[in-house]
């Protein structure tokens, strides 16, 4: 007889069970608002400015697209265009490409059906934009063996492209073929199960078996190991190492040797894969390189193959044999702390990386070894393990190093379908030392169109006094280099470079405490790359191949110079904004060289004793408790109860917003003014609400803005969402793409094309910012590549620094002349994706100044400016500024959190290099792994993450605020945050109206109906409980 | 005296919640947590409805009065799940959004979360069970 009233009481428990569970999937929803965005690819907030007809034009940096359409059509345009230029051609026998336009050809290798695109996490191609390989090539032209096509077709007909575990869209590759110790390429067995009749057009198809192998790259990968360790079961490969080919691989190139007269294979794969089998066999005509095309890049490889463009990039790392005895590879991987265990799980303390290889990383080791060699200087008594055998393999027993054993393809190496003839017209090294201009003219000898490169090396003198405090001299070294334009059969072009000589400085650590130059003989030496251009310099010192090198040297093409007197301690001891530079990571808590910490314990690999201080393994290591002290992420006590009244916070007096400094200098005094307005607690919302998000600042009317990563264009936005100049797009509907369509950073680097580097700054990031309304793009990524195995290493340019440098400080200038505040990425020492999180990175300071660190300031200061640019009046006011925003590293800096590590943030990247912009954490949150106190009083302006972890206590104004030094830091952080949104496209268009406005996303309106549907419901069950308790109490 | 019988499913809601309540408890105080505070609205609401539950599982209860205990007893699980749901949050965001960048006591911790979560959910359907339950009396 109750039945109705236990129906209403149930239901009231359902219905409150559900309001629940919406209320709090709302909250979640907007507490990571901008990631849900990111996910389902809607926009929930948008900025909105009411306009008038008086008000003087607010658009300070304009996009080049007024429609999706142009923005579709743009985007792929230059993603093309940068794809021709970002093929390198290694070998070419008997002119073998190009090929006929209409050329049949079979494609061989799982990657002809599946190549890799881009990056599987960071730097991911859009899945939407990519027009995969079979269909660029016959759109080329070409016609394909469709038999050996139907295999493959057959193999993925049940199988998808991947969702991105981050960002939006599609990802252009198959997991079921991405791997990091598996080539997964498919046998000649399976090929003829999948489709008998595989192998029956060959005759018909017969102008070029094409075979494609490669590795896949990505964020977040456990990476790549050398040996047995990276090899899955049952995989097998040429050297041992999964860098090499699989015996699957080699069976299809056995396979297209046996039924083809033309053989080419592409190279797919920004890991440095070793393929000195394939440059030895005569068999094989061709290899190109090719990279990590991305999503229209197939195009360009084709206008390669095909003749339509010549090839003209070069190499920007060396392909070694065996790229597992590379010094760096000593010390590699999960080498945990022997008591990790010990540690709060909190502090993310995991693993050290102990790079005792010092500066002889890539060229600079394999080349200064072979110049030692020949010089009579030692370096050729070789240790087991530490060489390699002819063959490619890891030599076993003590031996003779052999250069001619260790490389296949030098640094800078790149051929082309015609030749060049390359003159060293004239140098002039200034008087104070600090620059030198070059001369270089270039002349097309061949007979075909095509664009060359200019690079130019130099040597310093490797001295007594080098010897005996530990400075190590790499026997060549790059120092600049510029792109022709496309020069015609007989065509010549002269380049005239400023070359910045403070890269040939030494960091002296143990006496001078700052960059010296020796007295001595310096070289400067163009070349066809690093070992041809060491050639030329050991030729002009009057070695020759009876002396051991590898082929004749040009002497014609050097320069050389003496600089007398004592050590130069003076000249670049200052930086170039007045800044003394001195030890900042040799000693302290900061310090990165491990011997700070525990004196004797590394001995780095010094050009002296090759064989005797070639790195060991550094294993077992302890950290004492000093280490642990900084490991555990809180080594600065909060202050209490000082006086702090000279810091103004809070100030309601002044009326001045954000957009009244908009394009301020930093010095400007009104920054004094609006500071004061800012409250602690509003920097503190702000700092710890950064993940992809520019969180508002009220009192000073900074509105909230989405963010995106990154260095290939916005991983979560599409041209759906494109407007221009406020307005959204009319056709956006109709075009649905995004904008991560370029070649990987890798690729753009082996353009050496520094104009081409400043227009994807200004197209993929720079257009990402102002097409999608995105003021902040992560990117570019500009880590050193330290060794060919790091997973990530796609992000990330090349080993050298100037390459490197170069490269991002165009892309940067590019991208922030559109306004985009670039955030380079990742500061630094970012070495491996193992244990990325936490691991404590040590080196001495000179190899962390003259190679990652002089790699990061060329974007800082605005170096590398283009010869072209130099004539160029429209190109006048470019590299005036340098990069205005940064994000540092998960990795340790030394002991302390990368961006709690003072010495590289403040005392190098701020004081030295002038750095004035936005520092944020890589995705930390404010938690003990950012050391988020000691950050803040190292320059970090925010913390990308989700908020704030529960174990910080201190993210209160109250605890914080009798803190002098960190209330000031916080301020300070205050001025570089605004200084460099204001200028920058956070601004664009921002006028007294302009205001942010909620949009009703589908998500929003779900969860905002479904708790008003169960609010409702709940009265109502509720109400009907009660009326039918009482009507069955009348009844009782 | 009539013999009041102990409800069986107040007792398995009783212990569900004790369940949650001790694996909310465990996880905030051990662990990849260690040193934060619990909250005081979980450990309200969890206690509240353990306590009313208690009451409920007694068999004491009759008529409006046991509509009022098994609605509050719902309503504070129901509070007390969300509560310990929300504060668990930040974990499934670090494991779920950039894998390999966490370390393994985090997604532990997340794990005997979801155990704790579980418990409460299991308290609410007990609940649920008793409220759509004729009454006896």
């Amino acid at each position: 007889m109750f039945r109705k009233v236990n129906l209403w009481r149930g239901t009231s428990l359902v219905m409150a069970l559900l309001l629940a569970i919406s209320l709090a999937a709302g909250s979640v929803l907007e507490m990571y608002r901008t990631s849900v965005d990111a996910f389902f690819g809607t926009r929930s907030q948008r900025t909105v400015t009411d306009t008038t007809g008086s008000e003087e034009d607010a658009w300070t940096y304009k996009s080049d697209f007024t429609t999706a359409q142009e923005a579709y059509e743009g985007l792929k345009d230059f993603a093309i265009r940068e794809s021709q230029e970002t093929v390198a051609l290694l070998k070419n026998e008997n002119d073998a490409l190009p090929l006929a336009k209409d050329a049949k050809i079979t494609l061989f290798g799982i990657r002809s059906y599946a190549p890799v695109y881009g990056g599987s996490g960071g730097s991911v191609t859009d899945g939407k934009s990519t027009v995969e390989i079979f269909d660029c090539f016959t759109e080329r032209g070409f016609q394909l063996n469709p038999s050996m096509l139907a295999a493959y077709q057959a193999y993925f007909a049940d199988k998808e492209w991947t969702v991105p575990q981050f960002g939006g869209g599609v990802l252009p590759e198959y997991a079921e073929i991405t791997s990091y110790n598996d080539p997964c390429e498919l046998s000649l067995d399976e090929l003829a199960a999948l489709n008998p009749a595989y192998n029956s057009e060959y005759d018909a198809y017969g102008d070029a078996a094409i075979v494609v192998v490669g590795r896949p790259n990505g964020e977040n990968g456990d990476g790549y190991y050398p040996g047995e360790e990276g090899l899955a079961e049952g995989v097998s490969t040429v050297t041992g190492n999964i860098l090499s080919l699989s015996d699957e691989e080699m069976a299809l190139i056995e396979e297209a040797k046996a039924n083809f007269d033309k053989v080419i294979v592409l190279v797919n794969a920004t890991n440095q894969m070793e393929i000195a089998n394939l440059q030895d066999d005569p068999d094989i005509d061709a290899i190109l390189w090719i990279g990590l095309p991305g999503a229209y890049g197939f195009y360009g490889v084709a206008d390669v193959l095909n003749g339509t463009v010549s090839p003209s990039a070069h190499l920007g790392d060396v392909y070694a044999k065996n790229t597992a005895v590379a010094p760096a590879m000593m010390n590699y991987g999960d080498i945990p702390w022997a008591n990790a265990a010990d540690f709060d799980a909190a502090a993310s303390v995991n693993s050290y990386l102990i790079e005792a290889e010092g500066i002889y990383t890539g060229y600079r080791y394999y080349e200064t070894r072979y110049a030692d060699i020949v010089m009579g200087n030692g370096g050729s008594e070789a240790s087991a393990g530490t060489y390699a055998n002819p063959d490619g393999t890891v030599a076993t027993v003590d031996g003779v190093w052999d250069y001619e054993n260790e490389m296949v393809y030098p640094f800078g190496y790149g051929l082309s379908y015609t030749t060049f003839e390359q003159t060293l017209d004239s140098v002039e090294i200034m008087g104070n030392k600090k620059t030198a201009t070059v001369t270089v003219t270039v002349t097309n000898t061949g007979d075909t169109a095509g664009k060359d490169v200019i690079q130019l090396y130099a040597q310093a003198p490797y001295t007594d006094y080098d010897r005996q405090y530990g400075i190590e001299k790499s026997a060549v070294q790059l120092m600049d280099y510029e792109k022709t334009e496309t020069l015609a059969p007989g065509e010549s072009q002269t380049i005239t470079m400023e070359v910045d000589m403070a890269n040939l400085a030494s960091y002296d650590s143990e006496n001078a405490q700052t960059y010296i130059v020796d007295p001595g003989d310096y070289y400067f030496a163009i070349g066809t790359d690093s070992h041809d251009a060491l050639n030329n310099i050991l030729a002009a010192q009057g070695y020759t191949t009876a002396d051991g090198m590898t082929d004749e040297g040009d002497a014609s093409k050097t320069y050389h110079w003496t600089w007398e007197g004592e050590v130069d301690s003076q000249t670049f001891s200052v930086s170039k904004n007045g800044t003394e530079i001195t030890n900042q990571l040799s000693e302290g808590d900061y310090a990165m060289d491990f011997n700070a910490f525990q004196p004797g314990t590394v001995t780095y690999l010094s050009r002296s004793d090759w064989n005797g201080t070639f790195p060991k393994t550094y294993t077992g290591l302890v950290a004492d408790e000093n280490l642990s002290r900084l490991l555990n992420n809180d080594f600065i006590e909060l202050k209490t109860g000082e006086d702090t009244s000279d810091l103004i916070f809070g100030d309601t007096s002044s009326d001045l917003t954000i957009s009244d400094l908009k394009g301020a200098d930093f010095d400007d005094p009104r920054w004094e003014e609006l500071l004061n307005k800012v409250t602690v607690q509003e920097f503190l919302d702000f700092a710890a609400n950064a993940f992809h998000n520019i969180a508002a600042i009220p009192s000073v009317g900074l509105m909230q803005y989405a963010a995106d990563d990154g260095p290939g264009g916005s991983d979560s936005h599409y041209l759906t969402e494109g407007s221009y100049q406020g307005v959204p797009y009319e056709d956006a509907a109709e075009y649905d793409y995004g904008t991560r369509v370029a070649p990987s950073p890798v690729n753009l680097a082996y353009s050496w094309n520094k104009e081409l580097a400043y227009e994807n700054g200004q197209i993929i990031l720079g257009e990402s910012t102002l097409v999608l309304n995105l003021p902040i793009m992560i990117g570019p990524g500009m880590n050193l590549h330290r060794h060919a195995y790091n997973s990530r290493g796609h992000e990330y340019y090349s080993e050298d620094p100037i390459l490197s440098g170069y490269t991002g400080s165009a892309v940067v200038q590019g991208a922030q002349s559109k306004g985009c505040l670039v955030n380079i990425k990742h500061a630094a020492f970012n070495d491996q994706e193992i244990n990325r999180a936490g691991i404590a990175v040590f080196m001495s300071e000179a190899k962390a100044r003259e190679m990652e660190l002089r790699n990061l300031q060329q974007a800082f200061e605005a170096n590398g400016k283009p010869a072209s640019f130099e004539s160029d009046p429209e190109m006048e006011n470019s590299y005036t500024t340098g990069a205005l925003g940064v994000m540092s590293s998960y990795n340790r800096i030394g002991a302390v959190a990368s961006s709690a590590n003072y010495g590289v943030q403040v005392a190098i990247m701020r004081n030295e290099w002038g750095f004035k912009g936005y520092n944020v954490t890589d995705f930390t949150g404010v938690s003990l792994k950012a050391a988020p106190k000691e950050s803040i009083l190292a320059g970090t302006n925010a913390f990308c993450g989700f908020g704030i972890d529960e174990s910080i206590t201190y993210w209160n104004p109250e605890s914080l605020s009798g803190d002098h030094d960190m209330l000031a830091a916080i301020r300070q952080n205050l001025h570089y945050t605004l200084y460099a949104l204001a200028n920058s496209a956070a601004m664009n268009g921002v006028n007294a109206t302009t205001h942010t406005e909620n949009v009703m996303t589908w998500w929003r309106g779900a969860y905002i109906g479904c708790s008003v549907v169960f609010a409702v419901g709940l009265v109502g069950c509720l109400a009907g409980c009660a009326v039918s308790r009482k009507k069955a109490k009348r009844r009782v | 005296m009539k013999q009041q019988k102990i409800s069986v499913t107040g007792l398995v809601a009783v212990l569900a919640a004790l369940v949650g309540l001790a694996f909310y408890l465990v996880t905030t105080l051990t662990g990849y947590l260690t040193g934060s505070t619990p909250s005081p609205l979980v450990l309200v609401c969890s206690v509240a409805a353990v306590l009313l539950l208690a009451v409920l599982a007694s068999g004491r209860t009759t008529g409006g009065v046991r509509d009022l205990v098994i609605l509050a007893a719902g309503f504070c699980l129901i509070a007390g799940m969300i509560f310990f749901a929300l504060g668990r949050t930040s974990l499934a965001a670090d494991i779920y959004f950039i894998p390999v960048n966490y370390p393994a006591s985090e997604e532990t911790a997340f794990q005997l979360s979801l155990v704790g979560i579980a418990g409460y959910l299991v308290a609410i359907l007990a609940d649920l069970v008793a409220a759509f339950s004729a009454d006896k009396d």
